[in-house]
């Protein structure tokens, strides 16, 4: 009896070792020739398999998040917003479905032949009840899912409402302006504002900050840069009130196009982001990020001095 | 000594018995726990787990039994509805894979059906944890020989279904889950 027991005991411990299904057979050539192994009804059957779907276009995951007047979260190609996230798994708009990770075993047709990378089951269900699924294979450092905190962060700053630059110059247009009289140049005080715009996508929020920094002015025949508003100028002020943002032409504008030089100011926000939820980045920095322009023209005109003796 | 050789003997007894059926042993079993709650009319295979380990083996064996049945269901209608989805995110342990081997089916025109005859059944691992969950490998001896399996209308020979194969199986019921979960079948070899 108890030789027997030690003898099944062995047999018990020589049995090879389970393989997954695919591999079974795909090395094993099980199927006949011009068949794979699908795995299917609790088992393994051997069938034609055409391409399963199509690899992936790299870079397309969810939203794309790219332009700056995109709004966030997942949408289909008409326009129809839709959840990141379902227990289908997450928005994949490049195939307009929803991605889950397949462990289909490596060396079944869903592999299409690829050793890396990763297969997902792409399901799209409608309201009859039918599910279109296409198992995908994607190439190793992409996948589908939700926009990644960075085109998050692009997505939220064109939501940002950005100032568009209040010209005010002292002259004040369309008062002329000398050469040689320093020109106060400023934006109002209220456009000085640090914003701030979140943007969710499933369980992700991208928190962008917009913290103004300079504003740029092109004068016409040069630029400068502001480090502030600038100094309003008022009425009643004393040739001593100074200002840091002023600018004092050299030459008269009796040669441009309507005999005005142009001028242009843009508020430099220094923009930078943060990440909440589930992020593969904490934050980011996204530097110095321009508003809308805001324009004037000052006409410039030369003054004649007489000299009495 | 006469004590050593009975606890041995005990052992390998209690071991032997769950071999199975016509002695072959569908591979690695788990540790029974040493709780002395071992009943005596335990069926073979589930000698020397206690009567709450075998209670669970029952039960998730059960369980798998109906998601066979469930799932068989839809292979044989060869779509991937809705009602399928469901049914795998609820019950399998990796939906996503199971929901992947019915489309690349349904994708393929490929239809199976035809009955799946348990030549045996057996724990590999009986897991029962009251905070973890419980996890139960099994193994069970299959003939497919009567499946009919057709794509795109024709019926396809299946060479490979003529055996009887041994498939590996993980069922798990997860904290705070009141149902077993299922895992895909790993093919072994000819039983």
């Amino acid at each position: 009896m108890l030789t027997r027991c030690l003898v099944a005991l062995l047999l018990a411990f020589s049995l090879p070792v389970v393989v997954a299904v695919g591999p079974a057979h795909a090395g094993g050539g099980g199927c006949p020739p011009g068949t794979a192994p699908v795995t299917a009804h609790g088992g393994v059957v051997c069938a034609v398999v055409k391409t399963p779907g199509a690899p992936s276009q790299p870079g397309d995951p969810g939203s794309s998040g790219s332009s700056g007047h995109t709004p966030a979260g997942c949408y289909k190609k008409d326009g129809t917003e839709v959840p990141c996230q379902t227990s289908d798994g997450s928005w994949w708009s490049g195939q307009q479905c929803y991605a889950a990770p397949s462990k289909a075993p490596k060396g079944t047709p869903a592999w299409q032949g690829h050793t890396n990378g990763s297969v997902w089951a792409c399901t799209s269900c409608g309201a009859s009840g039918a599910c279109t699924v296409n198992v995908i294979w994607v190439a190793p450092g992409h996948q589908p899912g939700p926009p990644s905190p960075a085109q998050l962060a692009a997505t939220a700053i064109g939501m940002l409402r950005l100032a568009k630059a209040e010209v005010h110059t002292a002259p004040a247009a369309p008062a002329p302006t000398y050469v040689g009289v320093q020109n106060w140049l400023w934006i109002p005080q209220a456009q000085w504002t640090t914003l701030s715009k979140s943007v969710t996508a499933g369980p992700t929020t991208v928190t962008v900050t917009a913290e103004p920094e300079e504003v740029s002015w092109d004068v016409g025949p040069t630029t400068i840069t502001c480090n502030g508003t600038g100094q309003p100028w008022t009425r009643g002020m004393t040739d001593a009130a100074t200002t840091d943002c002023g600018y004092t032409y050299t030459q008269d504008s009796a040669s441009q196009k309507d005999g005005t030089f142009p001028i242009t100011a843009v508020i430099k926000y220094h923009v930078a982001w943060t990440c909440a939820g589930p992020c593969s980045t904490a934050g980011g920095d996204l530097g110095l990020v321009d508003a809308p322009v805001g324009t004037s023209a000052l006409r410039v005109l030369q003054r004649q001095t007489v000299v009495v003796r | 000594m006469l004590r050593t050789f009975v606890v041995l003997a005990t052992f390998l007894v209690a071991t032997c018995a769950a071999c199975g059926q016509n002695g072959a042993d569908p591979g690695p079993r788990g540790s029974p726990s040493t709780s002395t709650s071992v009943a005596t009319s335990a069926p073979a295979e589930l000698a020397g787990y206690t009567a709450k380990e075998r209670q669970a083996y029952e039960g998730a064996v059960s369980a798998y039994e109906a998601f066979v049945k469930r799932s068989n269901h839809f292979y044989a209608v060869g779509e991937t509805s809705v009602a399928a989805k469901d049914f795998y995110q609820r019950y399998s342990i990796d939906w996503a894979t199971a929901w992947a081997n019915l489309a690349q089916a349904a994708n393929n025109h490929i239809k199976v059906s035809g009955p799946t005859t348990v030549v045996w059944t057996k724990p590999v691992t009986i897991s029962v944890r009251s905070t973890a969950g419980d996890a139960i490998t099994i193994k069970r001896c299959l003939d497919e020989s009567k499946w009919t399996v057709e794509q795109n209308g024709k019926k396809l020979a299946q060479p490979q279904l003529k055996s009887p194969h041994v498939y590996t199986v993980q069922l798990e019921k997860r904290p705070r889950e009141t149902w077993w979960r299922s895992g895909e079948p790993k093919l072994g070899a000819t039983c």
